[in-house]
């Protein structure tokens, strides 16, 4: 038999109250009447008389405040009676992580000892603390772990590369990396990684070598012959397309964020040369002409010897444009839509849709881009498309201008339209994209459509479609790319 | 008290209320309204013995305390035809009058309350004031009377309570809802209360003006039951009364117990002075 | 200093500085100092100014009227905020009326001060938040400060510069809350009281960023959502700002203004029932003034049904953090 004495309410605002006595020792005997301990409220000293007869053993200590309600004492006639659990441990830590910094805590095993932290500590906290760590950046370094016996094995034999693509991608899919379907690996080419992901239709070229503790290559990613591509993380978003003999390198040495991030849709194009000692970071659609260099850092002679040293990152926002034979030294951010003129030595950040040229570059003018309205678009569309018009008798077609935004042609007995429409899409039902529609009967659903605006194709493309894609491309308006995405059916569409 | 200023009053409420009921079925007058015909010597008794700064707090059937205590027809007019001139610019009407120290509400016996601040405040500023609230009978069905009747005597407030008894709750007579007696109700919260049942302005003031010099002097409350009939229905609504009772009662009208008291030429000098005040008053109200 | 000793120097200071001030209510003079111990002190030090009334709510509310008439001040203490419901006569149809029906012949600078709120286990009539059903009464002013106020001040000012008829509102919890200033606000919670006559206070999680969460509520509640921001901060990272205006009614948008154009979410939380509540008046207003085009809005408040005296089934009756933490990452998790 137990009898518990919890803390009573004794003045009626107050929730709490502190044990200011206890009068007897954990297993004395008490009697009835005696004081068993005494607490103090906002307004007085309260004595507890016991109201039972045992041996009293105490769930709290002296000074303890507590809450009313809870536990002060038991008395029992068990002379070895012990608490179940203890009243109500609390920690006395100075700082406290949030859900998401106890994560990040523990997936880059940092260790929490040595940092100043107070309050409540957020991810981005964190981050800030560690060195060179600023947010939206790779936090830290990775290396091969030599120790992998694939890692072990492909560095050590360079036999591996002679093997067949398919026997390669076999290889590697055992090994448990991730290798998506249509993928290509020539002759002589090889990938090096911890962690190795590919995702369909990436296609890599002769003599190729990529060498990252993490690659990550998405679909329709190609990579030209004898290209050279190594750093601590190197991910690539699908549908880019690296040139021949393209160089990233680690020179100046492997540091936090020594990572190559690059969006979709973007061009590195040949004899091109990356450094990423620091990270370089392309958004979607940015292009390095051939030849153009990128620096994250620059320095040769020692510091202590009063030479300068610099040492940075290097970014392209989405639909920047690096031209040929340019350099780009440590710590400049090109903004979107920019161009670099070709031939300059970039040392300044660049604004959203200037163009920079010369050396060291200067804004040669601002707000390059502009915005047409979606009827000065059709407008322009209609010119490209008469001439497209043109263009296909040019190939021998028999067509006809059937209207301004419509075209008849007879493709070896086939009767086909083509037809320029404004319509919306499942995808984008908010704004009018312009379209063109490819179909036999000139109805919908469409066999080809491109919707000029998104940059993209659908469906299997005929002898026309490619026609029409190297003919806006030569003019001006370019498409992801050449591989072609599965039919897509439009929401509506009004000719 | 001189009986012909006493009557001059009672002459005026009468004439007023009963244009009132005219200018209501020519359609000049919206809402409703409770007149005061037949009892005018309650309030004329009690309010010619008051000073001009004590407070008056009267209930829905109001008119009769208004003039007898502010006399200003033409701005009760006024409100009545919910005009700017009203004492309350319209806003209120026939049940919602203020004027000064006089003030007016039509839910029952919530105004109780509002007399008894008035009177602790006339207290604690030491300002030598009384409060003087009137009720109906029909209103002793509302607690909140009791529970003010039980402060004003602890806290021994300035507060002389009137119960007008007309006999009638609307259409409903006393006889169906008042359980005891009135005057007992003030013994049980130990406040002296005196009945009376009279139709002479006379009696009625003379027997005010003692209560009132008590509250004064005593700061204490004080219960005056005045037994009294009202000859017009409750409100505009149909009256469900016998008429052969409101004919025998007609023996008891006020006006003329009152006019016993006066030679002919002074009736009508003063029907003549009220008469043109009441006539002109119209006119301007309604060009207002 | 703790949430009743501001309150009980603010009527101390208003005692002591202005004859026309009386405060008086049930069982409040000393030993005893009324229910909640507020006015514990007051009756010694001022005996012809704070005094004790019957149980007769109706017309001790109603004679406060007739006393501001007389240019007193008068403080009425409702011991429970339950129990205004015996008072509602005299706010309805006449303290609220008179100023305007007499065509502002009179003021009724009246304050009705009264303690609102649940958990402690009260039950069903002595733990509602009645500030919904009050402010349906025209003319009649709300304010419920919480710990992030200064309730002392706002009860002076209120008293003394506002001449509506107020019910002024203290949590029972709150009383022994430590007032919180930006200096002692809980760490992970900042703090901003504006300087207005009624402050709005304006907690939040994060210091520089824009939060995609806005909460809005009074008084004792805050208790509640201080907890909120800590969970909201702790479990997701969500930034989050409370807004606790010191006077809910009239609602003024403009103290919420801009507060309000970065949230994707906004909140509204009362302990008073939900259904036809403060919190729809407060959307509704806030809709009208065009700030919450676009946003997610919802309102929390009690449950439909008398609230239980037994702790666990009272939370489930009243506003708990788990339901704000739900309503919340349904939309942003």
């Amino acid at each position: 038999m137990e009898n518990k004495y919890l803390l009573p309410v004794e003045d009626v605002n107050d929730d709490k109250a502190t044990i200011t006595r206890l009068c007897f020792n954990d297993g004395d005997l008490v009697s009835k009447g005696d004081v068993i301990y005494e607490f103090e409220t906002t307004k007085a000293l309260v004595e507890v008389d016991a109201e039972h007869e045992g041996h009293i053993f105490y769930a709290v200590k002296v000074s303890k405040a507590l809450k009313t309600g809870q536990v002060v004492c038991v008395i029992t006639n068990n002379p070895n009676y012990q608490f179940a659990i203890s009243n109500n441990p609390q920690p006395d830590a100075s700082y406290m992580l949030t859900k998401k910094a106890q994560a990040f805590v523990e997936k880059n095993n940092l260790d929490l000892k040595d940092l100043d932290l107070s309050g409540i500590v957020r991810e981005k906290d964190l981050a800030a603390l560690l060195p060179n760590g600023p947010i939206g950046h790779e936090e830290h370094i990775l290396f091969l772990s030599r120790s992998r016996n694939d890692v072990s094995y492909l560095l050590s034999n360079p036999e591996f590369r002679k093997l067949s693509s398919e026997e390669k991608i076999e290889w590697y899919r055992i090994q448990g990396h991730e290798i998506g379907e249509n993928c290509k690996i020539g002759d002589g080419a090889v990938l090096i990684g911890n962690k190795i992901t590919l995702g369909s239709n990436v296609s890599i070229a002769e003599g190729a070598y990529i060498e990252s503790p993490e690659i990550t290559l998405n679909n329709h990613v190609t990579i030209g012959r004898d290209t050279n591509l190594v750093a601590s993380r190197l991910k690539l978003g699908a549908f880019t397309k690296v040139g021949d003999r393209v160089v990233i390198d680690i020179s100046g040495g492997r540091n936090t964020d020594s990572s190559f991030i690059c969006g979709t849709n973007c061009l590195i194009a040949s004899e091109s040369y990356v450094n990423v000692c620091h990270q370089v970071e392309l958004g979607d659609h940015v292009a390095l002409s051939p030849r153009s260099m990128i620096f994250t850092h620059s320095y040769w002679q020692s510091i202590l010897d009063g030479y300068p040293a610099q040492f940075g990152p290097v970014s392209f926002a989405r639909d920047s444009w690096l031209g040929a034979g340019a350099q780009v030294l440590p710590n400049v951010q090109i903004g979107e839509g920019a161009i670099v003129m070709s031939g300059s030595v970039l040392a300044k950040n660049v604004n959203a849709y200037e163009l920079v040229g010369g050396i060291p570059a200067q804004v040669i003018k601002e707000n390059i881009n502009k915005k047409l309205s979606p009827s000065k678009k059709m407008t322009q569309l209609e010119e490209l498309f008469a001439d497209f018009n043109t263009h296909l008798r040019q190939h021998g077609f028999k067509s006809r201008l059937h209207s301004a935004r419509k075209i008849c042609l007879d493709d070896e007995g086939s009767i086909t339209h083509l037809s320029l429409s404004q319509a919306y899409t499942q995808e984008d039902p908010n704004s009018i994209l312009l379209v063109l529609e490819m179909d036999e009967t000139g109805t919908s659903p469409a066999g080809e459509i491109y919707a000029i605006q998104q940059h993209r194709a659908y469906g299997a493309p005929s002898r026309v479609g490619r026609l029409l894609t190297e003919f806006l491309r030569r003019r001006g308006i370019y498409f992801i790319s050449s591989n072609y995405e599965q039919a897509y059916s439009l929401h509506s569409s009004t000719s | 008290m001189n009986a012909s200023i006493l009557y001059k009053d009672i002459y005026k409420i009468r004439t007023f209320e009963e244009k009132v009921l005219e200018l209501f079925s020519l359609g000049h007058l919206r809402g409703t309204t409770h007149t005061y015909i037949g009892q005018e010597a309650n309030a004329v008794g009690v309010i010619s013995n008051l000073n001009s700064n004590d407070f008056v707090v009267s209930n829905h059937r109001c008119h009769g305390h208004y003039i007898a205590f502010k006399k200003n027809l033409y701005a009760l007019l006024c409100e009545l035809m919910g005009k700017s001139d009203g004492v309350c610019g319209g806003r209120g009407g026939s049940q919602h009058l203020c004027d000064g120290t006089f003030y007016t509400n039509g839910i029952q016996g919530g105004i109780l309350p509002l007399a008894a601040g008035l009177a602790y405040g006339a207290k604690f500023n030491q300002t030598g004031q009384i409060a003087v609230v009137f009720i109906g009978d029909g209103t002793l069905g509302e607690g909140v009377v009791y529970e003010t009747l039980n402060i004003a005597s602890k806290w021994e407030l300035p507060l002389l309570v009137v119960v007008e008894n007309n006999q009638y709750a609307q259409s409903t007579p006393i006889q169906l809802t008042l359980a005891g007696t009135i005057s007992k109700r003030f013994e049980a919260f130990g406040i002296n209360a005196t009945e009376l049942s009279s139709f002479d302005v006379l009696e009625i003031s003379n027997a005010a003006k003692s209560i009132i010099d008590r509250v004064r002097e005593s700061s204490k409350p004080y219960g005056l039951i005045l037994n009294t009939y009202r000859f017009a229905s409750h409100s505009k609504s149909s009256d469900g009364r016998d008429p052969a009772e409101v004919e025998s009662m007609r023996k008891h009208d006020c006006l003329q117990i009152t006019e016993r008291l006066l030679q002919e030429s002074q009736i009508e000098s003063i029907q003549g002075i009220v008469n043109d005040e009441v006539e002109k008053v119209v006119l301007q109200a309604l060009e207002a | 200093m703790k949430f009743i000793e501001s309150i009980r120097n603010g009527l101390d200071s208003l005692l002591g500085n202005y004859p026309e001030v009386v405060l008086y209510g049930e069982d409040l003079i000393d030993p005893y100092g009324g229910a909640f111990k507020v006015t514990k002190g007051l009756s010694t030090k001022y005996p012809d100014r704070v005094w004790n009334t019957p149980i007769s709510e109706a017309a001790i509310i109603g004679m406060s009227a007739g006393m501001a008439m007389c240019k007193m001040k008068p403080i009425v203490e409702i011991m429970f905020g339950d129990f205004t419901s015996l008072g509602v006569d005299q706010l309805l149809n006449h303290l609220t009326k008179y100023a305007w029906m007499y065509n502002n012949q009179v003021e009724t600078p009246v304050t009705i001060r009264t303690a609102m709120g649940g958990r402690r286990g009260y039950g069903p009539t002595h733990s509602q938040s009645l500030e919904a059903l009050l402010s349906t009464i025209p003319g009649l002013s709300i304010i419920a400060p919480s710990h992030y106020h200064d309730p002392g001040r706002i009860l002076q000012q209120a008293v003394l510069e506002d001449s509506s008829v107020k019910v002024f509102s203290e949590y029972k919890l709150l009383y022994p809350q430590e007032l919180q200033t930006p200096n002692t606000v809980k760490s992970g919670l900042t703090l901003d009281v504006s300087s207005d006559v009624y402050p709005i206070a304006h907690l939040s999680n994060c210091e520089f960023d824009n939060p995609e969460i806005l909460i809005i509520s009074y008084g004792g509640n805050a208790l509640l959502l201080e907890q909120v921001l800590l969970d909201l901060l702790i479990e997701y990272e969500l930034s989050a700002q409370c807004a606790l205006p010191a006077r809910i009614k009239p609602f003024d948008p403009l103290q919420i203004q801009h507060l309000i154009s970065e949230a994707q979410v906004v909140l509204v939380v009362e302990e008073s029932p939900k259904c036809h509540g403060w919190g729809a008046e407060v959307v509704a207003t806030l809709s009208e003034a065009g700030l919450l085009s676009g946003k997610n809005v919802f309102r929390i408040g009690s449950a439909e049904t008398p609230i239980p005296s037994s702790m666990a089934q009272e939370e489930q009756v009243l506003p708990s953090a788990a339901q704000i933490m739900e309503t919340i990452s349904q939309i942003l998790v």
